[in-house]
């Protein structure tokens, strides 16, 4: 069974709104009645994630070709261990601090994963995007492990802005595929 | 007459409760999502579940539904 344009984009649109709600819930502050940015370790960043891979490995189901499968298939995978470690983190069952690399190092992974799908396929429509998508993540995932060694870290992570820059994208080139 | 001043952490309270980011965010993403739905259009599919689905399920709608989500995150807890 494969899907028509518009049923991918609509499945593109829900995951890349799934991944801004992550993100902002994520990165964006919430301060404090002292005006202090509280210190959150919201249960529905990983929640968020492992729902998110039940979406990217459905796409294995009914994606057309072997690259597609393949690369959806390790998104999924990546996204569910990424969340499973968060969620153990966050409800203090798993305490490391080499947890804290676990969300940049899987925005890395997933970036990468974006160049090796053009890699796969070269001739594929979009590949420009997937390549400049792959490198949004990448950047995010590098700017958050910096800002992790860093130690003084600002207020809102400039991570946040080419992550949220790919999850736009992820929203608004499916629409044009589709329409 | 005394002119009320503010102590630093006053200052702070008033200005977390003008100015939280995630409230901030919230409006720019609903603000814009209004500006798409305004150039690009809505479809409505119906009122059947999987009508909804698809109506919500539209690139305005769901910059709109973050924004809304985010300003619902966004009280101070």
């Amino acid at each position: 069974m494969i899907l028509p344009h518009l049923q991918i984009a609509r499945a593109h649109w829900a995951l890349g709104a799934l991944f801004l709600a992550i993100l902002l819930e994520e990165y964006v502050p919430l301060l404090d009645r002292d005006g202090r940015p509280s210190r959150h370790r919201s249960l529905v960043v990983p929640w968020g994630l492992m729902l998110g891979s039940v979406g990217v490995w459905a796409t294995t189901v009914f994606a057309d070709n072997v690259h597609d499968m393949l690369v959806h298939t390790l998104w999924g995978d990546i996204l569910f261990a990424a969340g499973a470690l968060e969620l153990a983190r966050r409800r203090g069952v798993y305490e490391r601090r080499w947890l804290d690399n676990v969300l940049p190092l899987a925005f890395v992974c997933w970036g990468s994963l974006f160049i090796i799908h053009v890699f796969m396929e070269p001739g594929a429509v979009g590949g420009g995007w997937h390549v400049a998508m792959g490198a949004l993540l990448i950047g995010g995932g590098i700017l958050e492990l910096i800002r992790l060694r860093h130690p003084r870290r600002p207020r809102v992570p400039l991570a946040a802005v080419p992550l949220a820059g790919f999850a736009l994208a992820l929203i608004a080139i499916p629409v044009s595929q589709a329409t | 007459m005394a002119v009320p001043t503010l102590s630093r952490g006053e200052r702070r309270a008033l200005r977390s409760t003008l100015v939280q980011p995630r409230l901030v965010v919230a409006v720019l993403l609903i603000v814009g999502a209004v500006a798409w739905a305004s150039v690009r259009g809505l479809d409505g599919y119906g009122l059947t579940p999987i009508g909804v689905c698809y109506t919500l399920d539209q690139p305005p709608v769901l910059l709109a539904l973050v924004g809304v989500w985010l300003s619902f995150r966004s009280r101070a807890r």
